[in-house]
């Protein structure tokens, strides 16, 4: 659960019509993370209307519903960032810590255990799943992420198709966004390091850098995310990290390290 | 039932001033531009919508303050119940406005925390951390001000002479209101 701090923005976008206001204050959220059936069948038993849910037991696919628990209006979502089946209920934020310890209580008898955002951040690393700011910056595009599937094809226009479509934008050596594993799986490498496929030819190419880091306890060993320039033709390329002291040998494979087939996230 | 809690931790008084945190008070954000908004939202909340910059205008119930030119701040004068958020004014305007495409309603009842600051020495208090020069402002019952206090972004409504209410992000709340006792011991 966590309440968010951010400054006050806000947007007028003219061509459309359309004004954006900042609401991160106003709500608090709690996520559940499981497998399918209990984390639906917890949700059910707190939110105070469940149809919606009971559908999601009958795998009916789902994606957000407002309803109430204990009478306060809230918002579940089906959303994961830990590649397991997910839920998150954002509520009014002087409604959160109660709401906190309503769900600590009502897990009990699933065995709930609470995870903070480190434990998020590696989960959803090794799923893949990008933290926009951090595996991304505003030069990028859903098409350097391998995240093309995500924009509409059958749209006649949206605000970015231009900027999408571009020769630059579509071109081939753009950096994009690959997975590394290191030589040594219990080195772990370090966020915002450079990668260089030649360190003899100077200067040194600099073809991307790591984006997101972490050691896995469920793959054992060490995996990071990171933008390479033309990476996603480069899977199995073997490149260098260059440190202080010593290169360290890595090798490029896909950003989806765990649960590739979607079994865990489906069970 | 989920208990109602917030982020100020008790009330602030010295011989010249006095600080309340006043909850749960519902707040919304509603704007628009058209002439059929302004109308609709008469007829909804039997109150007239400021116009003039920096200025607030209040029905029985409900008091709305102008923040830009097609955007207010509507709050309710009396604290609302903390055994559910529904709010049957909100329902109506997104009955009402919302659903219709007149303009758009935001429930931001948790974004801000209100405070109630009385006493003498308010604008003193005010004048050891925001630039803004509060001489007109002091003497304009019902004059709304958006500035910062402290680095910290606030809307301030002139309430009565003496008195304000001010708003600040929950997130910065506790802060602010720390920063506010420890300013106000040194009047």
């Amino acid at each position: 659960m966590c309440v968010k701090s951010y400054d006050k923005c806000g947007k007028d976008i003219p061509a459309v019509n359309c004004g954006l206001k900042t609401g991160d204050d106003h709500s608090s959220c709690v996520g559940t993370s499981g497998d399918h059936h209990t984390v639906s069948t917890f949700i059910s038993g707190i939110a105070d209307s469940y149809s919606y849910f009971k559908k999601s037991l009958n795998n009916i696919p789902q994606k957000e519903e407002k309803t109430k628990i204990d009478n306060i209006k809230c918002r579940i979502m089906r959303i994961s960032f830990t590649g397991e089946h997910s839920y998150e209920i954002n509520i009014q934020a002087n409604y959160g810590e109660d709401l906190w310890r309503k769900c600590m209580d009502a897990g009990e008898e699933f065995n709930i255990t609470p995870y903070g955002t480190e434990t998020m951040h590696l989960l959803r690393a090794e799923k893949g799943f990008i933290i926009v700011g951090q595996d991304t910056d505003a030069t990028m595009t859903p098409i350097d992420l391998q995240m093309d599937w995500i924009v509409s094809k059958k749209k006649y226009d949206f605000i970015g198709k231009r900027s999408l479509y571009r020769s630059d934008t579509m071109k081939e050596d753009r950096k994009q966004l690959v997975g590394l594993v290191t030589d040594n799986p219990s080195e772990v490498l370090e966020e915002g390091a450079q990668i260089v496929a030649n360190t003899s030819l100077k200067p040194v190419e600099m073809l991307g850098h790591v984006t997101s880091s972490y050691y896995s306890p469920n793959l054992n060993k060490s995996i990071a995310l990171a933008v390479v320039r033309g990476g996603k033709n480069m899977l199995g390329q073997k490149l260098f990290i260059p440190m202080e002291n010593k290169n360290i040998n890595v090798t490029i494979v896909d950003p989806v390290f765990f649960d590739k087939e979607n079994v865990r996230l489906n069970a | 039932m989920l208990n109602y809690k917030t982020s100020i931790k008790g009330d602030v008084t010295h011989s010249d001033l006095a600080i309340k945190e006043i909850k749960p008070i519902m707040k919304l954000i509603i704007r628009g531009k058209t002439k059929d908004f302004i109308t609709a939202i008469g007829k909804n909340l039997n109150m007239v919508l400021p116009t003039e910059a920096n200025t607030s205008t209040s029905a029985e119930n409900l008091t709305a303050f102008w923040l830009s030119p097609d955007e207010w701040m509507l709050i309710s004068n009396d604290t609302v119940n903390e055994d559910n958020n529904t709010y049957q004014v909100e329902d109506e305007l997104i009955k009402n406005i919302s659903k219709v495409k007149l303009g758009a309603v935001t429930d931001v009842s948790d974004q801000f925390v209100m405070l109630n600051i009385k006493g003498s020495k308010v604008f003193d208090l005010f004048a050891t951390g925001s630039p803004f020069n509060f001489n007109d402002f002091r003497n304009k019952k019902g004059s709304v001000i958006q500035t910062i206090l402290a680095h910290i972004d606030v809307i301030i409504h002139h309430k009565e002479i003496n008195e304000v209410n001010l708003f600040v992000r929950r997130s910065f709340s506790q802060h602010l209101h720390s920063w506010m006792s420890d300013s106000a011991s040194r009047l």
